[in-house]
């Protein structure tokens, strides 16, 4: 059973179609890469797959559970263009509330542990609207690792960074791929994802117009 | 267990925000203070009057000042998003409205403690009023302008017209409970009549409305 699986996702917004029967898989461990124009799409269908947009038509899973419901909201990570963290709280105080959110057995040491896989252990006290763009993203990739995800979401998680930052997130993005997490990612620029792609697709006028490498064709 | 802890934790969130920002605390303080000193200028000359209305005088500046601190409760997520992120989390709708409600009762409580005072210099009320039955009527209906107010405020939260759509829905819904509110209060402020009919009508109202917003919870806080 692969672990995300798209059959005949469309999303409508009044009459305008910004999917059209999207099918799509993927396996553990697989990075798979998104392009498309702005508009193209990209950005609903991976708010779809965190379960933030429902689909008009159409199925998607995770892990074999229907994308939306709590069993797959567990299993999913979600970086959006938004660092989903409030900016009056702390890096630490945003992460231990979604870790309770996700009911994590030991809050603190999930906090730990998220900021450690993203080198960012020293965002930890520093108030998220005093942040950097790039450390703000470390932040939100740490809330989106908080509760161990089998599936990586990525919204364009390279924008506006500067080469360092987006040299600490590839790495990271390798590290979890190493560890067997499925990583499912939009950019705009190939030469930020390079070598770190398993497979690739384009989305065109909301059609996935690209086919993908044998292991992650649908 | 779990529902609870969310919503502990959810209010826990929201009142530290408050806190730190104070935006819901000095727009109602400002408001409400306003509406009482304007007020207590007009009635200053007529003690009467100002017994005859208190009830009333005193539930205008809570009913204004709650409109500000409910419409900041779900305001509060706009920035970064962070609605998306309570809505994509596994939790249940229902302990994430709990704790918005507890948040949003605790902070009008506040203000109200700080405001009791100071109605009952600037109108000079009488020795013989009951602050015990007035107090607990201020718990009760806060308690049905909380749990209405976060409701229609989860509702209003996509909307472009949310500070103007608020109101539009909580007031009507909410006539029989300031009916009951205004009508105990002046029982306890003048000390004549039974306030135990508008006591009961505002328990009734708190537990029909406070159960009705927990099973539909999932309807204000679903995806789109």
């Amino acid at each position: 059973m692969p672990l995300l699986e798209c059959q005949s996702v469309s999303r409508f917004f009044g009459e305008t179609a910004v999917l059209r029967q999207v099918n799509w898989r993927c396996e553990a461990g697989q990075c798979l890469a998104l392009w498309g124009a702005n508009g193209a799409g990209k950005s609903t269908l991976l708010r779809i797959l965190a379960g933030a947009l429902r689909p008009s038509l159409g199925t998607a899973t995770v892990n074999g559970a229907a994308v939306g419901t709590a069993a797959a909201r567990r299993q999913t990570g979600f970086l959006s263009h938004q660092s989903l963290l409030h900016p009056h709280l702390t890096v630490a105080e945003n992460l231990r509330f979604y870790a309770v959110l996700h009911q994590l057995s030991d809050p603190d040491a999930a906090v730990t542990s998220a900021l450690a896989q993203v080198r960012g252990e020293y965002l930890a006290a520093r108030r998220v609207g005093e942040l950097s763009q790039g450390m703000r993203q470390k932040a939100a990739l740490a809330r989106a690792l908080l509760h161990q995800p089998r599936l990586l979401l990525l919204d364009e998680p390279f924008a506006s960074l500067d080469l360092q930052t987006v040299g600490d997130m590839r790495a990271s993005l390798q590290e979890l791929r190493r560890a067997g997490l499925a990583i499912l990612l939009s950019s705009h620029n190939r030469q930020q994802v390079e070598g770190l792609l398993d497979g690739e697709a384009t989305l065109e006028r909301g059609r996935l117009s690209v086919s993908l490498p044998e292991v992650a064709r649908a | 267990m779990g529902e609870w802890r969310i919503a502990a934790a959810v209010c826990a969130r929201d009142l530290r925000i408050e806190l730190r920002t104070r935006e819901a605390l000095l727009a109602m303080g400002f408001y409400a203070l306003l509406v009482m000193v304007i007020f207590s200028f007009a009635f200053s000359s007529d003690a009467s009057l100002t017994l005859r209305a208190g009830g009333g005088l005193l539930w205008v500046a809570f009913l204004f000042a709650s409109l500000v601190a409910l419409d900041r409760a779900f305001l509060r997520e706009a920035g970064e998003s962070s609605l998306v992120g309570l809505q994509i989390a596994p939790a249940s709708r229902a302990a994430i409205l709990a704790g918005k409600f507890a948040a949003s009762y605790a902070i009008i409580l506040g203000l109200e403690a700080i405001l009791m005072p100071l109605f009952a210099v600037l109108f000079n009320t009488p020795r013989h009023a009951d602050w015990g039955g007035i107090i607990f009527t201020a718990l009760l209906g806060t308690w049905a302008l909380a749990a209405n107010g976060t409701y229609f405020s989860a509702m209003c939260a996509h909307t472009r017209q949310r500070a103007l759509l608020l109101p539009l829905l909580l007031l009507p819904v909410s006539i029989p409970a300031i009916l009951a509110m205004v009508q105990a209060t002046q029982v306890y402020l003048t000390g004549e009549g039974m306030a135990n009919y508008w006591l009961q009508l505002l328990i009734g109202y708190d537990v029909i409305f406070t159960v009705l917003a927990w099973a539909l919870a999932d309807m204000v806080l679903d995806i789109e």
